[in-house]
């Protein structure tokens, strides 16, 4: 039950195309398919031939012949079906069968064999699957490449928010400066192209891969981490050139020294112009004055999505001042609901980031307000007391003796919440498309805060529309936005909070799948958090006096989709 | 065995070759649209023989970041061709690189690249490059898509047959996929492999199964069967569980499963059931089916069951030939052929009957070679006759009605069969001699009245037979004396065409040409009118007119045989005299006639020489004793001799026959019941060989003496560089071993063994150069493909850099002939085939025979042992001496070419002398055969 090979050979025995399905030596497959032609008896009403070792199933193709060599114990009734099959996959592909269009169509033709018949068994397929799968249409890349692209234009957000807060705090430091000398060094970070996929950099213009933290160096090619990431091997070339998003750096470490008055005004147009170079990033690093080592030192793009995202956090609120005791309270909530109204997953994460830049109050209490959300489940750093957590929902070290670390950021607390409860969406979205007789679509979309207490900034909505026509948008409360080349539409809406609780947009496209308007997603940030967990009071523990501090809080969609 | 080979792609010679240069270039600089070009170019030019290892950079560096799916795919292709180790055996540095392309589309979130990149990995060998892609394969077991999965199955059984370590739970794995799996070719996929790699594991699962079996689709059933076939041989298997299994098989809706399901059945059982079961599938899959193709391999298939299981069968013969009711000729003549053999004297009578009213439905319908079909029921009726004499009487009537057949070979094969039944059935003679004789007028061709006068002289043994015998020829000379008789209706035809008035007349007077001249007409020019009548004279008579004077000279015979014995019976010499002189009336009439202008040819010699024997004969009878047993007997004796002999020629070849079915007294007798596993391994392994034979990968084990006899030395010993080489044939490649050896004591650089070749010879790969240390060897193998049997030389050098930077040295090879003898093996032909092929056959070669051999026959042995080939002359035909000899050789070549000789031989006192002709198609063939001869009649006088 095994086709050895298959091929389209001339009359003369030369083989134009041949696939084999079996290991088998070149001098082997040539010297069959040169004997075939002096075997065949034209006058025969018959297509096969036999010899000691092999059968050869055969058809004319005007000049030439598609040739079948099978073992002598292949089924015929199977083989025939596959010569036919193969007959038609070439006729399918090739308007004339001759000599120079097989060989112009050799590679495609030769991946559709493969198809038919693999490792010698018959595929069971039909004209049209062959098809569908030589195109390779897949909706899963589709969908992988919109969650990039999303992925990508938040970062680009994030650039922008960050120039902005960047020029803030420059201001703001002049200030500082002038009051008392104080000063903000800012660390060189960048974030951009997150990691997974989209490796767009390549393995160009080094030589010296291997060298450069890559496999060898990072636990082997086993190892996702050490492969995905950019860093790998090769210099990665220069960024601006590189499609636009790809390395914006931004100085945003905190790292607050008094000492050092500097600051850097280089605007991200400026870097990203620059080509980098040398050396990996580094979080918080000490900058100095000269531009380009600062942009030196941003050169290698931050695969880590969670890194990118605590940069951003940590630009969120430029208008925050930070005073020596900063919290920072972000959570990120990711949800997939199906468009029928039924929850599939909700989950909600968050953490407390606590910095000190002042050594004088390192050793701190931190007393939460009560009321937060109990529901959720929380998790202390390894060396806060968890049971005055627990009772008093103070924050405090076991050992009171200790200093919370001066100057970089510790995580103190994690909350997690993940339910299925419909009623704990908080923001339901009501898309609605329904067939209209001229072949469009009507689409009804709305959207609804269901937790009053909270305010969502930025909203925007992105619902996919099929086909090549273009949507015209009728009743839309807020803003829009068409993306013809990817094929959705963007819904802003700047505000909702509970004096703006719901809204509706209405549009019709051409198209009759009504599933294709989803997965429809949802961006927004929020400064507040869904947990509720606020700081109530900061008191340092010797004296108990409370000390000044600042805190921020943010929420933000990981993957908010309504499938 | 060399790297095996997935694509073959004809490179197109009148392209531009670029440069690696030029390639590399393109791949630089160019949009996907332009790699896709070049990497469709590289691909080409790597499947042609050039490795290109400089462009693998650069196909990593500007090929792989690509998203295009079209690159992807021929990156693919890529991988498969590309060497992936160096030299030394060692993996590329590079192919770490790939190896994390191959992860990245393992976990492609576009399913087709992750199937196909599945599907690549099933032709990967490099257990490096294997490993870190082992989770992302297993990860594919689970994905979404089944054309993921069932890719991704394959390549964990390919992974898993070379490297087993890879992967030490693959037969777990598959096995737990094919309990949760629903889709069915992922199924299949998984069956099939675990049948693969786990015997055990798949019938297992089949136990569980059982029942839904049916419900299973086509390439499921037929999975099911491939295990059942393989585990049938295990001693534990549930074999009656199987057989039930396969029984209910034979039911299914799918042809092809059926054909399957037939084949395994008669492996597990030689059960009559089982084996009647697998016949009557097989029947119907033949009337079923509407391809040819699968009605001949069937009806093969059920020739083989007929030939294992014998009687068993033979009761369905009638529903085989049902088979027949197909056009095609050969599915019939194959049918016939099976039926035949098949026919005893229980189901004789059906059979003949059947093959009759089809041979009556030749008349009425119209098929497609018709002809030929009623010549093949004829001859199966005339071999059924033969084998059963009880029913020839039944039959030979029916026969005879095609004695008019205008089709020639019929009609002739009704003649010999009504000979051979005469002979053979004495009782049937008068009766037969009767309807013989009513058909005569409706005879039509020469050889058919030769038959029919033959028996008319032998067997009509009574006054009435020879009276009315006499009638009948008579009848079909029409008026005598033949001569003048044509005469007069001749000088008839002139005056009636002198009596007509208009267009005859003009066509009697001169013609006036375009040219102004007149047209001469002369006798034979009118002579073609009277020809034009022909066919309404008798039979005979017309055939004589168209100079058919053998039929001629068989009617004087035919007539002298009668007259003798209407001498010997009738009493009434009037009666006598009457017959005879009538006789040599019409013998002297064909003699005149011959020689006449009435015929088309002047009558020949011999013709003339044998009428004039049989006047004489006539004319003398009563007298000569010795002339008259010479016609009445000797002729009669020697056909009865001639059919005695061919009975005992086919009595023993059936004795030799049993004779190959007897078991050596020290033999093992093999009961099937008491099979042991070892000897039941035997045939299994024929199953597995089939395969293996066809992929070409089996390797003939060769004596370690008979390999040194093939070594050839390349180059002188004291040469700075020795060679040697070791000749390898192999069907279509000649594999050369090549042995260098440094003789220097320096490090020889850049050493490049170049060769070329002459004839139909091509080397398959380029040389790669190596670098020798002082007294160090290498060896290097060479692949060279044969495709036509010529004379081939490769001849080559070997090229190396001295210890300065510019001076290069070179030294030059032995020839290495290949010996076309290795390509040539004796076959055998029929004689017509022969002549239609010598006549064919553009090419001769003629070669004198120069020898100190005497003997003729010790000549053509030797001749035919040099040259490989077979003698189609028979054996005593080459008997007896007689100082000529002539004989057919034939032999062909392994690419299918023909060679013919014809050797014609004269002994001239001591030595011998004449010529040995050699044709072919193609130049090459005779040219080389005949130096082979020349050179081997030289060899042999040293």
């Amino acid at each position: 039950m095994v086709v050895i090979s298959a091929s389209v050979c001339t009359k003369t025995g030369k083989a134009i195309l041949s696939r084999q399905f079996m290991d088998m030596s070149r001098s082997r497959i040539e010297g069959l398919l040169a004997s075939f032609p002096k075997l065949i008896d034209n006058n025969e009403q018959h297509t096969f031939v036999e010899t000691d070792s092999v059968r050869y199933v055969y058809q004319p193709l005007e000049e030439l012949f598609m040739v079948l060599i099978t073992n002598k114990n292949s089924n015929i009734l199977q083989d025939i079906e596959t010569l036919n099959l193969f007959v038609r996959a070439i006729s399918d592909y090739c308007h004339n069968i001759n000599t120079h269009e097989i060989e112009e169509m050799a590679f495609e033709l030769s991946s559709v064999f493969d198809e038919i018949v693999n490792l010698g068994y018959r595929e069971y397929v039909s004209i049209q699957q062959l098809r569908t799968i030589s195109e390779m249409e897949s909706h899963e890349e589709k969908l992988a490449a919109e969650i990039e692209k999303n992925k990508e234009k938040e970062a680009k957000e994030l650039l922008n928010r960050k120039a902005k807060s960047l020029e803030m705090q420059r201001k703001e430091m002049q200030k500082k400066m002038a009051s008392g000398g104080m000063g903000m060094g800012y660390g060189s970070g960048g974030f951009g192209n997150n990691g997974g996929y989209g490796n767009s950099s390549g393995y160009g213009n080094n030589n010296n891969y291997g060298n450069n933290g890559g496999f060898g160096n990072n636990g082997g090619y086993g190892n996702n981490d050490g492969y995905n990431n950019n860093n790998g091997y090769g210099n990665n070339g220069n960024y601006g050139n590189n499609g636009g998003y790809g390395g914006f750096g931004n100085n945003s470490g905190y790292n607050n020294n008094m000492n050092q008055n500097n600051y850097n005004s280089n605007n991200n147009n400026q870097q990203q112009n620059q080509p980098f170079r040398g050396k990996g990033m580094q979080l918080g690093h000490k900058n100095n004055n000269n531009v380009n080592d600062l942009v030196s030192q941003m050169q290698e793009e931050v695969s880590n999505q969670a890194i990118a995202e605590q940069m951003a956090s940590a630009s969120n609120e430029p208008s925050t001042p930070t005073e020596p005791v900063h919290a920072i309270i972000s959570e990120k909530i990711s949800l997939a609901a199906t468009h029928d109204g039924g929850l599939e997953n909700l989950e909600i994460k968050g953490d407390m980031i606590l910095r000190i830049s002042d050594p004088n109050s390192t050793r701190l209490r931190i007393q939460l307000n009560n009321s937060f959300n109990r529901n959720f489940q929380f998790k202390t750093h390894p060396q806060v007391d968890k049971k005055l957590f627990n009772s008093d929902s103070v924050i405090a070290l076991k050992d009171p003796s200790k200093p919370f670390p001066i100057g970089s950021p510790l995580g103190i607390l994690k909350w997690r919440f993940a339910t299925r409860d419909e009623s704990f969406i908080p923001l339901s979205i009501n898309c609605w498309p329904s067939l209209a007789a001229n072949g469009t679509c009507d689409v009804n979309i709305e959207y609804e805060l269901e937790v009053p207490n909270i305010t969502l900034n930025n909203v925007s909505i992105i619902i996919p529309y099929p086909g090549m026509g273009n949507p015209t948008v009728g009743e839309v409360d807020g803003s829009y936005n068409i993306n013809h080349q990817n094929r959705y539409i963007e819904w802003q809406i700047p505000i909702i909070d509970a004096d703006n609780r719901s809204g509706s947009m209405e549009f019709n496209v051409p198209g009759n799948d009504t599933n294709a308007f989803f997965p429809v997603r949802v961006n927004f940030t929020s400064q507040q958090s869904f947990s509720n967990i606020n700081i109530a009071d900061i008191q340092l523990v010797e004296d108990g006096t409370s000390v000044s501090y600042s805190n921020e809080t943010r929420l933000m969609p990981e993957n908010y989709i309504i499938m | 065995m060399s790297d095996p080979c997935y694509t073959l792609i004809q490179q197109d010679d009148d392209k531009e070759q670029l440069s690696v240069q030029d390639l590399k270039k393109a791949l630089e600089h160019g949009k996907d649209e332009q790699k896709i070009q070049t990497m469709k170019k590289i691909i080409t030019l790597m499947i042609n023989g050039d490795p290109c290892p400089q462009l693998l950079m650069h196909v990593i560096r500007f090929v792989t970041p690509s998203r295009d799916k079209r690159l992807k795919k021929l990156l693919l292709n890529y991988w498969e061709i590309c060497p992936k180790t160096n030299p030394d055996g060692k993996l590329k540095q590079e192919m770490i690189l790939v190896c994390n392309y191959y992860k990245n589309d393992l976990q492609h979130p576009n399913e087709f690249i992750r199937g196909s990149t599945l599907r690549f990995l099933c032709k990967l060998r490099e257990p490096e490059l294997l490993e870190p892609l082992i989770p992302s394969v297993r990860d594919c077991l689970n994905h979404k898509y089944a054309y993921v999965r069932k890719n991704a199955i394959f390549a964990i059984y390919s992974i898993y047959k070379n490297f087993p370590n890879l992967i030490p739970d693959a037969t777990e794995l598959i096995s737990n996929v094919l309990i949760v799996e629903t889709d069915m070719s992922c199924k299949r996929n998984a069956l099939v492999t675990l049948a693969n790699i786990s015997l055990p594991l798949a019938s297992e699962y089949l136990n569980s199964v059982w029942s839904q079996i049916d419900s299973f689709d086509e390439s499921m059933q037929l999975a099911v069967i491939e295990i059942i076939m393989k585990d049938c041989r295990n001693p534990t298997a549930n074999k009656s569980k199987y057989i039930q299994c396969i029984f209910s098989l034979l039911q299914s809706n799918y042809a092809s499963v059926k054909y399957d399901a037939a084949t395994t059945l008669v492996t597990l059982s030689s059960h009559e059931t089982a084996v009647k079961a697998a016949a009557s599938c097989y029947i119907s899959l033949i009337m079923k089916v509407p391809d040819n193709n699968v009605k001949l391999i069937v009806l093969n298939k059920l020739n083989e069951l007929r030939e294992k299981h014998g009687r068993i069968i033979d009761g369905m013969t009638m529903d085989i030939l049902c088979v027949l009711s197909s056009p095609d000729i050969e599915v019939r003549r194959k049918c016939i052929d099976i039926a035949l053999e098949m026919v005893t004297s229980r189901n004789v009578d059906e059979v003949v009957s059947f093959l009759k009213k089809e041979l009556v439905k030749t008349h009425d319908q119209e098929y497609e070679r018709n002809t030929e079909y009623r010549q093949l029921l004829i001859h199966a009726i005339h071999t059924c006759a033969i084998k059963f004499h009880e029913v020839a009487a039944n039959v030979v009537y029916v026969l005879m009605e095609f004695l008019g057949d205008a089709h020639n070979a019929s009609a002739v094969d009704v003649i010999a069969f009504v000979k051979e039944v005469l002979e053979k059935i004495p009782e049937l003679r008068s009766k037969i001699v009767k309807k013989l004789m009513e058909s005569f007028m409706e005879m039509k061709t020469g050889r058919v009245f030769r038959g029919a006068l033959w028996i008319i002289g032998e067997y009509c043994l009574t006054v009435e037979d020879i009276e009315a015998a006499m009638n009948e020829i008579r009848n079909t000379l029409g008026d005598l004396p033949l001569l003048a008789s044509e005469q007069r209706s001749y000088e008839n035809e002139l005056e009636s065409n002198e009596n007509k008035d208009g267009e005859e007349k003009k066509s009697a007077q001169p013609r006036v040409l375009a040219d102004g001249t007149y047209a001469t007409e002369s006798a034979f020019s009118t002579y073609t009118s009277i020809k034009k009548d022909n066919k309404q004279r008798p039979p005979i008579r017309a055939l004589l007119l168209k100079s058919d004077f053998y039929l001629g000279s068989v009617l004087a015979s035919t007539l002298t045989k009668i007259v003798l014995r209407y001498e010997e019976l009738c009493s009434d010499a009037e009666k006598i005299n009457s017959l005879k002189s009538e006789a040599m009336l019409i013998m002297t009439g064909i003699v005149n006639l011959g020689r006449s202008k009435f015929v088309n040819s002047i009558i020949d010699e011999d013709s003339v020489e044998r009428i004039m024997t049989c006047l004489r004969t006539l004319a003398t009878s009563p007298e000569d004793k010795l002339l008259k047993d010479a016609f009445l007997t000797d002729s009669r004796s020697a056909y009865s001799q001639l059919v005695r002999n061919q009975d005992k020629k086919a009595a023993q070849e059936k004795e030799l026959n049993k004779k190959n079915h007897a078991i050596q007294v020290d033999d093992v007798i093999n009961f099937s019941l008491l099979k042991s596993k070892k000897n039941v391994q035997s045939e299994n392994d024929e199953i597995e060989s089939d395969l293996t034979r066809a992929t070409g990968s089996s390797s003939k084990t060769t004596k370690v003496t008979s390999q040194l006899s093939r070594v050839m030395q390349l180059t002188g010993f004291s040469d700075p560089v020795y060679a040697e080489a070791y000749v390898n044939v192999h069907q279509y490649n000649i594999l050369l071993d090549i042995l260098i050896v440094n003789q220097t004591s320096e490090t020889l650089q850049n050493l490049t063994l170049e060769f070329s070749t002459l004839g139909d010879l091509k080397l398959l790969e380029t040389p790669v150069p190596h670098t020798l240390r002082p007294h160090g060897f290498h060896t290097v193998k060479a692949n060279i493909k044969v495709s036509s049997t010529e004379t081939g030389v490769i001849f080559g050098n070997i090229v190396y850099d001295g210890p300065g930077a510019l001076d290069t040295s070179c030294v030059i090879l032995n020839d290495i002939h290949i010996d076309i003898m290795d390509y040539i093996k004796p076959a055998y032909c029929t004689e017509t085939k022969f002549r239609s092929m010598w006549t064919e056959f553009e090419w001769e070669n003629k070669v004198n025979v120069n020898t100190n051999i005497t003997d003729l026959r010790q000549y053509i042995n030797h001749i035919m042992k040099t040259t490989n080939m077979a003698c189609l002359t028979p054996e005593h035909a080459l008997s007896g001496e007689c100082g000529f000899l002539g004989a057919n050789m034939y032999a062909r070549s392994i690419f299918g070419e023909d060679a013919l000789a014809n050797i014609c031989l004269e002994k001239q006192g001591d030595s011998i002398a004449g010529h040995i002709r050699i044709r072919s198609k193609t130049q090459g063939i005779a040219l080389s055969l005949g130096d082979k001869i020349t050179l081997n009649q030289k060899i042999l006088k040293n």
